[in-house]
């Protein structure tokens, strides 16, 4: 068989979503999250993460769901992608997991007009979304350029 | 490659003293006045070649030492010092910067030939001057050596010339695979010790590995007998003669190395600064912990005092170790000012005016990254008022002002900022034009005008907006100023001329502030943006249509809610009697009301690089020693444009 790929896999709304692990750098507690105003609504606000001014983007409002108050299981995924770190704030988030081949597949028909998703892994019971990271950082600044 | 950077930079404050003493030579009007620039110049030409041959860049060892040549032959009145030779020599020292900056990749420039050429053929009307005289040959002792020669060094080296001596410097490198057969420097020391005498060996560092330098006096000018890793150089080749007239020739290299002090500096790449000022900042931060700590520890007055003194002692010595480190990053403002003399002279030429340029103030001391940054936006002011402002001499006759146009650079210390001012006595703004050009209502004031001007692409767009009398590219130098922390200004007198300003912090990373509560959240202001703090009561705010108009000195000051302006509204209410901060920029001043003004305190400044994070009135955020942090705020930007961008 071949290799299997390592996924940070975490949940926002009961869904299950997969961000590749080496666009990861680490996972936090979310702590202080210090508010920017009049920024655009997936933005939660910028945190101190060793020595670095970090944004936060909250996924939720991101793939288009309602903001929820943080809570003692939500995570700040950190992601380092192209120079640029950003804190993907998610309801949960669990240690790596890792997938062979054979579990992923190309996102079905319907889910083809959202960019940001890469395919979709496929375990017995449940279905994992995987995103593409860099697409939803990279559509997120073209969207603040449209304004 | 570290080596590679070094020696760019070296060689380039050497290009830039070099075009300085260009222009004083071109200056100076007596014999007398022109030696002293001769003498820098011979210096600096032969530092630069000895940089250029180590780093094998033949063509520009070859500009240096004909440029020498013919320096040494104006020198001694052999040669007419005028004008044409400066230009040439100017036009050589470009060459060079170019030769320098293409090393990386060492391009072939097919114009250092045609250079060589002429300085070649500007040296046939009079004869190729002796080389070996006393002066000449010691000048061949490369700086890097040199420094490292004590006064009865050069003494002897001086007596041994007299005494038909050859001056002969030898290098020797050693390498692990020579020390396995026995070649050391020892050996070498030896085979040169043979054909005559050691006055000193010094050991020269070039990045991990040493090399040493023997400065010999020869009896015979045969070379010693030759050694793997060792090369021999000849200084005077023909027996010297010795000076005909001391009187004639006072700069013997005594003189020399007065004027050439040894250099107690050592170069730190900037870098290493930043890294240094990042651990002050850290630390700043580390102290308000321990200080959050202390409060919240209930420790009580008696047993607290040692502790809290300690935590103010820490305080103070921060501060100073912080300043200490800002110095350790000052360099005086010369370095940007002092190219601007060349600028200014091409310039001048190209748009048909005459200018005299005056500079103040370049002695003062600004960060060195600021510095840097400073030179595109000083340049495009400069170009502007040359292109735009000043008016051609026949203009100026005619409006009855002297032909000869004045450019005033000046720098202007200012507690913790530093005004830069390009003031020109040219035409000053058109009001009119500049309106016409944008489409709209003519600007009330020059406050308005640089905002036309500053719009992105305004002068491309219009050859109208050329005409009046200024704006090429000027959003480009305020984009670069906002960069800096700074601000933009401009004052315009209509036939009398122009003054662009910028006020810049004097350091970018640690910045004195006022923190402020908003809503519940904490943000940081420049305590530099602000002229007054005081208490709003609200009888002393009158409402009309236009907006909220404060009671001031007998006077009205608009009144701005910050909480409106950013559109915060946390679950904390705004105090009954609010605070304000003044906020002024020129003439304009605006009274910003914040919920409380809670200290004044050094902040380190934090980027905020990421484009979620890319706004204009956001100048990065702050750590506040607790875990939480505070936004800083541009007033300006606020002000002005609002939280939208």
């Amino acid at each position: 068989m071949s290799e299997k790929s390592a996924y940070v896999v975490c949940r926002i709304a009961e869904t299950s979503y997969a961000i590749d692990a080496a666009d990861v750098q680490q996972l936090e507690m979310v702590d202080t999250v210090t508010r920017v105003p009049g920024s655009e609504e997936a933005l939660d606000g910028v945190v101190y993460l060793r020595g670095q001014v970090v944004p936060v983007l909250s996924l939720r409002r991101r793939l288009g769901l309602e903001r929820i108050a943080y809570d003692y299981s939500s995570r700040l995924v950190i992601v380092k992608v192209e120079q640029r770190v950003v804190a993907l704030a998610v309801d949960s988030a669990s240690e790596f997991s890792l997938f062979g081949p054979g579990a992923w597949q190309p996102p079905p028909e319907a889910l083809k007009g959202l960019s940001y998703l890469s395919g979709v892994i496929t375990l017995q019971d449940r279905m994992i979304l995987v995103l593409d990271v860099r697409r939803l950082l990279e559509s997120d600044s073209q969207h603040r350029g449209d304004e | 490659m570290e080596f590679l950077e070094d020696f760019t930079e070296e060689a380039d404050e050497l290009l830039q003293n070099i075009n300085q003493q260009l222009l004083g030579l071109s200056e100076a009007a007596t014999s007398s006045a022109r030696q002293p620039i001769f003498q820098e110049l011979l210096r600096a030409y032969h530092t630069l070649k000895g940089l250029a041959g180590m780093m094998a860049v033949e063509p520009a060892v070859e500009i240096c030492h004909r440029s020498e040549t013919l320096l040494n032959a104006a020198r001694k009145g052999q040669l007419e010092s005028d004008g044409r030779l400066v230009d040439l020599l100017l036009e050589g020292s470009r060459l060079l910067a170019r030769l320098v900056h293409a090393l990386p990749e060492r391009t072939a420039l097919t114009e250092v030939s045609t250079h060589l050429k002429r300085l070649q053929g500007w040296t046939q009307p009079t004869p190729e001057p002796p080389v070996a005289t006393s002066g000449g040959s010691l000048l061949e002792i490369p700086e890097l050596v040199g420094r490292h020669l004590q006064s009865e060094d050069w003494h002897r080296l001086e007596q041994g010339i007299r005494d038909g001596m050859t001056v002969g410097l030898a290098y020797f490198s050693p390498s692990p695979e020579q020390a396995a057969q026995g070649v050391n420097v020892n050996l070498a020391r030896e085979v040169l010790l043979a054909t005559g005498d050691l006055i000193r060996a010094v050991p020269l560092i070039e990045g991990s590995s040493v090399r040493f330098a023997f400065v010999m006096l020869h009896k015979t000018p045969d070379p010693p007998e030759s050694l793997a890793g060792l090369e021999w150089l000849r200084l005077n080749e023909q027996p010297a003669t010795p000076a005909q007239d001391p009187g004639e020739e006072p700069e013997s290299w005594a003189d020399h190395q007065r004027s050439s002090p040894i250099s107690n500096t050592v170069r730190v790449e900037v870098g290493r600064l930043d890294d240094i000022m990042r651990l002050v900042g850290d630390l700043v931060v580390s102290r308000w912990r321990l200080q959050n700590a202390l409060e919240e520890s209930g420790v009580n007055e008696r047993q607290g005092a040692p502790i809290r003194d300690s935590a103010m002692r820490i305080e103070r010595q921060l501060r100073d170790l912080r300043q200490a480190v800002t110095r350790a990053r000052m360099v005086p403002l010369s370095e940007v000012f002092g190219r601007m003399p060349l600028a200014v002279r091409d310039l001048a030429r190209s748009s048909n005016c005459q200018v005299r340029l005056v500079m103040e103030g370049e002695d003062t001391q600004v960060d060195k990254v600021l510095v840097e940054r400073l030179l595109d936006p000083l340049l495009h002011l400069v170009r502007n008022a040359l292109a735009h402002g000043l008016e051609s001499p026949q203009e100026r006759e005619q409006a009855g002002k002297e032909p000869v146009g004045r450019l005033r650079l000046a720098a202007v210390p200012q507690g913790d900022s530093i005004r830069i001012e390009v003031e020109d006595d040219g035409r000053g703004l058109d009001l009119e034009a500049i309106g016409r050009s944008a489409g709209g209502r003519v600007p009330a004031d020059a406050e308005q005008a640089l905002e036309i001007l500053c719009r992105p692409g305004f002068s491309t767009r219009l050859q109208a907006a050329k005409d009046a009398g200024r704006g090429v590219g000027m959003d480009v130098v305020r984009k670069a100023v906002a960069e800096m922390g700074g601000h933009l200004g401009l004052e315009s007198h209509p036939g009398q001329g122009c003054k662009f300003w910028m006020r810049l912090p004097l350091t970018l990373t640690i910045v004195d502030s006022f923190l402020i509560s908003l809503a519940g959240e904490r943000y940081a202001v420049a305590r530099d943006a602000v002229t007054e703090v005081m208490e709003v009561l609200a009888d002393q705010i009158h409402h009309h249509p236009g907006g909220e108009l404060l009671n001031w000195r007998g006077g009205a000051l608009p009144l701005l809610r910050l909480r409106k302006l950013l559109g915060t509204s946390g679950p904390v209410a705004e105090p009954a009697s609010p605070h304000a901060l003044v906020y002024a920029s020129g003439e304009h001043r605006v009274a910003l009301v914040v919920d409380r003004v809670v200290g004044l305190r050094e902040v380190v400044v934090r980027p905020m690089a990421d484009p979620l994070l890319s706004r204009p009135w956001l100048g990065g955020a702050t750590e506040l020693g607790d875990g939480s942090m505070a936004l800083i705020l541009d007033l300006g930007q606020l002000v002005r444009h609002g939280v939208k961008t």
